[in-house]
């Protein structure tokens, strides 16, 4: 047997795995757009015609596109942080990756305990008496960001730790020697050099976020669902397939038209670094 | 920048810096005067500070106590992006996502000196032999190419000081001969104080003007590169610069500038100038360094030492034998005359002598 041939056949496993999803999808957006066996948009024009869920396809990308910045925003510095320290870097790995010993459910379910009307902080600002009345800090758009950024966090560190890890230190020196301030250099020489971990990190948590669900539904308002949620209830309560297809469809084309050019700009921007040859 | 210094005004001063490590003492009171156009080498084994020392010069490190001055200004705690030092890294440290043109041109920018950007990146890429590769990538380029490329990178901002830390190192020899010569070219052509480091002592006698040797934190001795070669002042220099032949001798008289010594094995007492900062008095011992090219094999009438030859090595122009003798082994290293063969097999006895010039007195 051919070497090629052998190799490939490590690829099976797999692709018998793809060849599941990709048949699920196929049957998924197919039953959205298949109405007793003629093509039928019925259900894309019954969801584009209701305001509510317009409304809520803009909220679930908004929610998503603030998640990620926010993430991105934390994220990078950490990720700097860990990449740079001179100590156990694998005490912080370990701490960054300890979330995930634990369920999303659970974790959402903490900010409850945080942020609830009878929570942690609202609590301690009516007994110190700073306000009357509970803050509403939950069942809105901030809780679900909130958690959002909390659950989604560690993969946006990771995805830019692994490009920063890369970038050797003298880098930064060689910048500072020729007379760039940290910013300067920082704009110049490292965020070029991390983009591909930015955009990758963008990437999952911006996926991630749009698909949400649990921690919407229990941090989000009951009037003001995320997608994903919806997708969720349709299929869970009210047994509707084709709509939930149909929503699920929406949600893969929204998301794919902001991934699938960041994808292509990390492909051209890793060919343009390795390109460059060794660091 | 203008010259309005005189020639010999100390462009940077190290004075009595000292940097330690959690407790390690890392640079141990170091002081040092460097003059404005001069090629100094920082010389010494891996681990004599000599790198961190460099990196204090830089701006990565700051020292623990100790000033370093630069035309007669404290820049000790002066971050590395507002000093006037040039840096070429070992690893050379060139950004990897911009082309040679733009690597090079980085230093212009971030300083905003960008007023004729254009052609002063191209004249120093003209200077370090890279006309035309502008719009090389730096992984197109070859290992040589790299260090011209991290060379004109440092010099485009014509600092005041450049600094080099061990930039041939990973060259092969032949390369690393090639970019010698023109690293002094250069240095010369732009007339910029180069500050090089290396553990290589050939490297160091051949390019420098004074080299600073190092070990275990502190400058054994500071002097020109004739100087270091032909007096050095401490064991260690004599060991590490060049080959030497060090004997055991016992100060019998003391008189004036000069010290009479006996070395076992030999037949005479020598006397000989004594070093200033000679401490050893009568009864003493002290240490003599010999060169090998120094040595004389054959009869003479200066003080001698009787050898046994162990071997000999041709080399083109010179024989070197190693001995053994009274005074532990020797080398011998002798001009090598045509068609006369090895005159001296090995188990052959031969008497070994020295002009009382080429020795020097080292404290024991």
């Amino acid at each position: 047997m051919p070497r090629s041939l052998r190799i490939s056949l490590l690829l099976l496993p797999s692709g018998l795995l793809m060849a599941v999803f990709v048949y699920g999808l196929i049957r998924l957006i197919g039953s959205s757009l298949i109405v007793d066996g003629t093509l039928d948009f019925t259900y894309y024009e019954a969801i584009f015609s209701r305001s509510d869920y317009v409304a809520m396809l803009g909220r679930t990308l908004r929610i998503a596109a603030m998640t990620t910045f926010f993430s991105l925003l934390l994220g990078f510095p950490t990720a700097y942080y860990v990449a740079r320290y001179r100590g156990n870097r694998n005490i912080l790995l370990l701490l960054i990756i300890f979330p995930w010993l634990v369920s999303i459910v659970v974790r959402s379910y903490g900010w409850v305990v945080i942020l609830g009307p009878r929570g942690l902080i609202n609590g301690v600002l009516t007994w110190t008496g700073v306000v009357e009345r509970p803050l509403k800090l939950m069942y809105n758009d901030f809780g679900v960001i909130l958690g959002l950024v909390h659950v989604l966090l560690p993969f946006m560190i990771i995805a830019i730790l692994s490009v920063l890890m890369q970038i050797p230190r003298t880098l930064e020196e060689a910048s500072m020697s020729l007379g760039g301030r940290p910013a300067h250099s920082f704009r110049t020489v490292l965020l070029p050099l991390a983009m591909p971990g930015v955009l990758t990190g963008i990437t999952l948590v911006y996926l991630m976020a749009t698909g949400a669900i649990v921690t919407p539904l229990l941090l989000g308002g009951l009037g003001d669902t995320m997608l994903g949620t919806e997708i969720f209830q349709e299929v869970m309560h009210f047994f509707d397939y084709p709509k939930a297809a149909a929503l699920a469809t929406v949600l893969l084309v929204t998301a794919l038209a902001v991934v699938l050019p960041i994808q292509l700009l990390e492909r051209w921007l890793s060919a343009r670094l390795s390109d460059g040859g060794a660091l | 920048m203008p010259l309005t210094s005189s020639s010999d005004q100390p462009i940077l001063q190290i004075d009595s810096v000292t940097k330690s490590f959690d407790g390690t003492i890392a640079v141990n009171d170091v002081t040092l005067d460097v003059v404005e156009g001069e090629f100094v080498t920082l010389l010494g084994p891996s681990g004599c500070g000599k790198s961190t020392l460099l990196r204090m010069l830089a701006g990565f490190e700051t020292p623990t106590s100790g000033r370093i001055l630069m035309r007669g200004r404290d820049m000790s705690r002066l971050p590395a992006y507002d000093r006037d030092i040039g840096l070429v890294f070992q690893n050379l440290a060139l950004f990897p996502h911009l082309n040679v043109y733009d690597n090079v041109a980085f230093g212009l920018r971030a300083r905003k000196r960008t007023e004729g950007l254009d052609s002063k990146v191209r004249d120093v890429l003209s200077l370090v032999g890279l006309d035309g590769f502008e719009k090389r990538r730096t992984g197109q380029i070859s290992g040589g190419q790299r260090q011209r490329v991290a060379l004109a990178r440092s010099l485009v901002t014509s600092p005041d000081v450049l600094l080099l830390d061990e930039p041939l190192s990973a060259l092969d020899l032949k390369l690393r001969r090639q970019l010698q010569v023109e690293l002094k070219r250069i240095q010369r052509e732009t007339g910029i104080t180069f500050i090089f480091v290396t553990h290589d002592q050939e490297e160091a006698l051949s390019m420098s003007d004074r080299i600073a040797v190092m070990q275990a934190g502190q400058v054994e001795q500071f002097s020109t590169a004739v100087e270091t070669y032909h007096h050095p002042r401490t064991r260690f220099v004599a060991q590490f610069v060049g080959e030497t032949n060090l004997l055991e001798g016992q100060v019998t008289a003391k008189s004036g500038g000069d010290v009479t010594l006996r070395v076992v094995g030999v037949d005479q007492p020598m006397t000989l100038p004594a070093p200033a900062d000679l401490s050893a008095n009568t009864g003493d011992t002290v240490a003599i360094s010999i060169r090998p090219e120094h040595m004389r094999v054959g009869p003479s009438e200066c003080p001698a030492l009787t050898g046994t030859v162990v071997s000999h090595s041709f080399s083109g122009a010179t024989v070197t034998y190693a001995l053994d003798s009274a005074a532990g082994p020797m080398l011998a290293q002798t001009p090598f005359q045509t068609g006369q063969g090895h005159p001296f097999a090995p188990g052959h006895q031969v008497r070994l002598s020295w002009p009382i010039a080429n020795v020097t007195v080292i404290p024991a």
